[in-house]
This record gives structure tokens, sequence and C-alpha cells, in this order.
């Protein structure tokens, strides 16, 4: 019996074998139809769509030569382009300087200027009376997530190219809603457009995070900005200082009243409970360290946004972070203890998005604060934006003073806020730092 | 009054040396045929004559050579002859001379000041090597406290040898001066200022840092530091100047005040000249210290956030690109 059950089993194995031979050349077969058509899918829609595309280039009128290169796209018959902001930033803040150019796909070139332009979001319109009446179709950016859409541009002034990629819809823990696209972005592109299988589009490439990781920013606000171009009165020379300012300065009272008014989730550290992720647009990143050689206990949080806003090369807002560290002493006396602390205490986090045209130096004051019932230290430091005197950077850094071997360290950093915002976020975040009863005074 | 001295000053002020002469003409030059002969290349062959007057007594100076004259009590210079009494100084070429009769007053004895008292007692070898004990141990305190691992005895003496070596450098060099001055190194007990000073400094910058953060002010901790510093440098200095010179207290007290104030001076120079203009991160007090040591109250936050109102007050500046 056992010899009749091995030769069964043997059979049984060698038709498995088979099986999953002849499957197996199945599956390459109808994967390589499939790839087929995936090519022939991204021909078509670059044979129909790549017309309307354009390159477009920031002149620097004293040299003659390109400055910024980026893409756009027809969407209107009457000449409208879209781009992204960064594409045209230097134009729009030094328009003596610069002009905007852009070359159709027979390479013809010709000037564009600039209407309206939407920093936050990252979106400009430009305009040009020469264009042909034909144009690419808005359609929407909700979609099933693992589509696929294609992204067009001119990435590093190769010539017209067409990615294929992954649609996986909008980023849902993210401050401006944008669309995750999982294919290669690469520079020059910006400002393209993603087109869906009908070739619709879908939204702007933005920006990308490397290994086909890649932003788009929805259709729809490309929309509202087209909506604004069409009621706001056409002006050549708009004062476009006082436009951003005025956008951002909106853009900051919007989020910090979305964030001051949400309850803020609390997180644990070291004794100390402090705002964790607060509305899920911050992510948290912790590690920790306890070396035996080492006479003291470390705990490293820190959250920031993923959302920055371009305002030209080298100048960028928007950002918060906040870190927390927790040191506990293993054996150190208290004068030891406090010389350490110190070191973890004294050099903020390196400011690195702004330069010295568009900041002003920063101005500190320090005292000690009553923070939920204990002694801390706190430093609270501000500049100014030189060209929006209205909105700060801000440091606000803070070290528990109260316990002979520990402590919290608590440093925040926001950018772009108007003071009575900086203010009253600074304000809850020490109103929200709780300790633990036990150990409370 | 025939026999008087000549001061012959060459011209390396300190080299001094006298000539006594007993004749009623003398003949001064660089040439072979003088009375007495000087090797000052600016002087002539056959340069000047003196000859001994009795009314007034005094002597008359006559210059011969018809080329670089002479200079007669500092004043304008004088190509034929000049009346010269007891202690005037002439000048020929680049030499000094003073004439002296021997009925001159002679200045009286400078007095040797003998050491201060202080100054001997650490002066004792039992001392000297107590006091760099003492000292040692305050450098291992030191390292110690500023540690953040365990670290060995071993790893600890060696940390103090930095102090060590420095204190080394300075009292050699001092102990260089005393024996070109003094004819005495006395290297051991310079030594033992110089860690006794650097032993000092370790508490004294400790002390301005907390003073500083009970007053929650820079300032006061700078201020207090160079105070601090500054005084003990100066105190440090004038024992070196007494154990190693012979110049007076007065010059002493000038000298090591002058020298902690120019360092000062230098420092506070070069950190303006060198300050950039603009920094992207922001600069603050961030001294931490130990709870005991905080006397100020703590203020509630919004107390806090009301008076630090002023750093969002910005001067206005200037618009470059309009």
């Amino acid at each position: 019996m056992e010899i009749v059950n091995k030769l069964l089993l043997f059979v049984i194995a060698m038709i498995g074998a088979q099986v999953r031979h002849v499957l197996g050349i199945a599956l390459i077969f109808l994967f390589a139809t499939y790839a087929q058509a995936l090519t022939d899918e991204a021909e078509g829609i670059y044979g129909f769509t790549h017309r309307h595309v354009v390159q477009v280039r920031v002149i620097d009128l004293a040299t003659g030569k390109k400055a910024s290169l980026g893409s756009g796209f027809q969407f209107t018959p009457d000449g409208h382009i879209a781009t992204n902001f960064h594409v045209v930033a230097e134009a729009v803040q030094a328009p003596k300087r610069f002009r905007v150019e852009y070359i159709l796909h027979d390479s013809r070139a010709g000037r564009a200027d600039i209407l309206d332009v939407d920093v936050v979001h990252d979106l400009a319109i430009i305009h040009s009376r020469e264009l042909p009446k034909t144009h690419l179709v808005l359609g929407y950016s909700d979609m099933a997530k693992g589509a696929h859409i294609f992204s067009m541009g001119n990435p590093l002034d190769l010539g017209m190219s067409i990615v294929e990629g992954i649609y996986n819809g909008p980023m849902e823990d993210s401050l401006y809603r944008k669309i995750l696209f999982s294919g290669s972005l690469n520079p020059g592109m910006s400002g393209g457009p993603a087109l869906d299988r009908e070739g619709k589009v879908i939204g702007i490439n933005v920006a990308t995070a490397g290994n086909e990781i890649s932003f788009l920013v929805p259709v729809e606000y490309l929309e509202k900005l087209y909506a604004h171009v069409l009621t706001a009165p056409f002006t050549a020379v708009r004062n476009w200082q006082e436009y951003i300012r005025e956008q951002l300065t909106q853009n900051q009272d919007q989020y910090m009243k979305r964030l001051l008014d949400a309850p803020w989730d609390s997180l644990e550290v070291g004794e100390a409970n402090v705002p964790g992720e607060i509305l899920n647009i911050f992510k948290c990143w912790g590690k920790s360290e306890d070396k035996e050689s080492e006479l003291y206990h470390y705990a490293h949080i820190n959250c920031s946004t993923s959302d920055d806003i371009f305002l030209s090369p080298g100048f960028s807002t928007g950002q918060i972070l906040y870190q927390y560290i927790w040191v506990k002493s293993k054996g150190l006396n208290s004068f030891r203890f406090y010389n350490l602390y110190e070191r973890y205490f004294e050099f903020p986090n390196p400011y690195e998005n702004a330069g010295e045209d568009d900041v002003t130096n920063f101005q500190c004051a320090n005292n000690f604060v009553n923070v939920g019932g204990r002694d801390a230290k706190v430093l609270w430091c501000a500049r100014q934006y030189k060209k929006i005197p209205n909105l700060y950077d801000i440091n606000f850094s803070l070290a528990s003073t109260d316990r002979f071997d520990r402590g919290l360290l608590v440093e925040v950093v926001a950018l772009g806020l108007s003071t009575a915002n900086a203010n009253n976020f600074v304000r809850k975040f020490m109103n929200t730092i709780q300790w633990q009863n036990s150990l409370s005074k | 009054m025939a026999k008087f001295v000549i001061e012959i000053v060459h011209p390396l002020w300190f080299l001094r040396e006298y000539k006594t002469l007993d004749m009623p003409v003398v003949r001064i030059g660089r040439g072979f045929d003088n009375d007495l002969i000087l090797g000052d290349p600016h002087i002539c062959a056959e340069h000047l004559i003196v000859r001994t007057s009795s009314d007034p007594p005094g002597w008359v100076a006559q210059d011969i050579s018809g080329q670089n004259g002479m200079y007669v009590r500092k004043l304008a210079k004088v190509t034929d002859r000049a009346l010269i009494q007891s202690g005037d100084e002439i000048v020929i070429g680049r030499t000094r001379l003073r004439f002296f009769s021997p009925l001159h007053p002679v200045v009286p004895t400078k007095l040797l000041v003998p050491a201060n008292r202080f100054l001997r007692t650490i002066s004792r070898p039992v001392n000297v090597c107590s006091i760099m004990l003492v000292c040692i141990m305050s450098f291992v305190w030191h390292v110690y406290m500023t540690s953040l691992e365990t670290i060995s005895i071993l790893k600890l003496a060696s940390g103090t040898l930095v102090f060590l070596f420095l204190g080394v450098l300075w009292a050699g060099g001092w102990a260089f001066v005393g024996r070109m001055l003094k004819h005495k190194a006395q290297f051991s007990v310079l030594l033992g200022l110089g860690v006794i000073f650097l032993a000092i400094a370790v508490p004294f910058i400790n002390v301005s840092a907390y003073l500083g953060y009970v007053t929650n002010s820079l300032i006061v901790e700078m201020v207090t530091a160079g105070v601090l510093l500054g005084g003990a440098c100066a105190v440090f200095l004038i024992a070196n100047l007494t154990l190693t010179t012979n110049i007076a207290f007065k010059k002493q007290l000038a000298v090591s005040l002058a020298i902690p104030l120019v360092i000062i001076a230098v420092l506070t120079l070069l950190y303006f000249s060198f300050k950039d203009e603009f920094n992207p991160n922001p600069v603050y007090y961030a001294a931490l210290k130990p709870p005991f040591i905080k006397i100020l109250p703590s203020q509630s936050i919004d107390q806090f956030l009301v008076e630090t109102a002023a750093v969002f007050v910005f001067a206005p500046h200037k618009d470059l690109s309009k």
C-alpha cells in the first residue's frame, strides 16, 4: 500500500509541476500582451495630446539665456497655459529682469504673460494670444486607486516625453491636497499635465520624492484659479508682492484655524504628555538610545508636515515641525546632568528655508515659565519676512528645569505665521503639555 | 679741575660706558689721532675738540667736522662751538656724550625692593608642591564635572595635562625674563603662580555662568567673567613682574591692567569684525543649571507671551527691490 501511495504522490507531483509550467508560460504570454497594450495606449495618448503640451522657459533679460525651465499645457481655446508657480517664480518676483516664453511641439516659440498665480498649490496661469485654438480637456482628479495615468513634460530639456504610472489617490494626511503618482517625474516636467486614459487632464506635475514617488496638484485647483482669472479684470502688471502676501496670509490663517480648533492628540514622552500627531497632517518619528557606556537615557521624537510652499529659489515657507527630547540621567550628579542637558538645548534646528534677502535676523527673548505646574526655561525667537512684513518664522524652545536628573526639551519651528497665530499656537502648545500625576508637584 | 668723566651712550641706548680723562684738550673722532675714539660710522675722523674752561666752569666743545655737526642739550644743530656744563649732553653722529665734573652730585642709591611676603611664602618648595597638588585636584574635579561618561582616574588626570602644559609654557617665558633681568629664574614659583591662576579661572568662569543664569542675562555673565578673569589676570601679572623685573609698582600696575584690557578690547573687536551680518539661525541664551540655582519666580504662559511681544517688533528695513 505504501508503495502505491508513494507512486500516486509522485504522479500528482509530476502533473502539478507540468501544470505550473504551463501556467507560467501562459502568464508570461498574458503579461506580454498586456504590456503591449499599455505601450500602445501611451503611444495613442501622446499622439493626440503632445501638440498642446509646451515647454515653459524663464529668460534672464541680462544674459538672454534661460534661467529656469518647466513644462505647461494649453487648456483653453483662448491661449491659457497652466504651469507651476515655481517654474515662473523668478519672473513673478522680478518682472523687470525676467520674461516668460513657451515653446510648442514644433519648436515655435512665443512670449507669454503671467495672468495669475496660486503660491499655496504651486500653480500659475500664463497666456499668449498666438496659440492655436486646440487644447487639452480638463477632467476630474477623483479616480479609482490603481488606475493607469500618464504624465507629460520635458525632463531636463531632453525633449517631450510621456511617463506611465499609477494613480494612488489623494494624500489624506496632507495639508494641501496632493495626488500621489507612482511614476518618475523629473526636473523639467514640472507644470506638465497628468492625463487619464481618455487624455483628460487630472492633475499637474509638481514634485517628486524620488523612486517613483511623485506628486500631482489636483486639476480642481487649476479650475478654481481659472475661474479667478475670468472674474478678475486683466491687468498686465499686477502688484505680485501684495498678491502673494494676501495668499500666504489667508492660507496660514486658514490652516492655523484648523490646527487650533482641532482637539490635539496626546503623546507620551518620558514623564510628559505632549502634543502628538495633530490632525494627522504631522508625521512623527522616534528613536531612543541607552548605551552601556553612557550615563543617560535619551529619547527623541520629531514631528513635521510634508507641505512646504515654494516662494523663490532658496526661499520656502509653510513648514511646521516640533521635536521632543527626553533625557534621563543614569548616575550623573545634578551638575553633570545639567551640563549634558544644556548641550542638547543649545543648538537650534538649522534653518535652511530662507536667505539674507528674504528674512531678517532672529530676535529672541527668554524667561522661566510655569508650564503645566512645572518650571521651564523658554526661549522665544522670531524673524520677519522682509517682503511680507506681517509673516514671521518662529522658534520656540522649552526645557523643564525642576528635576535633578531628568528633563524634557521641546522645540517648535513654524515658518510663515502671523504674530497672532504664532502666539496662539505656542500658547496652546504650552497649555497642552501635561505632566504625569505621580510626579507633578 | 682738569679731571672729568665722559659718559658714552651708544646708539643701543642701554649700553653705556664711562671714561675718566685728565687733560685740558680732548680730541674726539673716529680716526687714530684722537684721545677718545668712537666707532659710530656717523662720526667724522676728527669730529670734536673739547677744551676745559674755568670761567664759567665747564668745557667748550668745538665742531671741526664741518659735516654732521653736534647737538647740544637736544637743541638745534651746532656747527662751531658750544659751552657745556657738568651733566650736559651732546650728540655727535648717533652717539650721546655726557660730561661730568668730579663735583657733580651723585644720585642716591635705589634700594632693592625686598620680596613680597606672600611671594616669599609660596616660593618655599613645600608650598609650591602643595599648591600644585591642590590645583591639579581642582582641574580633575572640573574635568569630572563636565564629562558625561564614567571615566577612569588615569583619563581624568590626563585631562588636566592641558592645564599643566599651559602653566609650564607661561612660567618658562617668565623664568627666562627673570634670568635675564634679575639673574634669578625662579621657575617653580612662577609655575605655582601660573597654576594658581588657571585653577582660579575655572571657578571664576563657573561663578559667572551661574550668576548669568540666576539673573537670566547673558550680559551679566559676560561682564562678570570679564571683571573676574581680568582682575585675576592683573593680579597674576603683577606677581610675575615683581618676581622677574625691577620695575616700580606703579608701572607694574599700569602694565598689568593694560594687558587684560587690551585682550578684552581686541576680542570684542574681532567678534564684531567677523560677526556675520545675517545669521539664519537664532542666537539665544540657552544656559541650563540644576533646579536649586533658579531664584527668579516663573511667569505664567500668558504673562510670558505678553512680555516677550517685542520679539515680533522689527525696525522697518529698506526694500532693495525698489
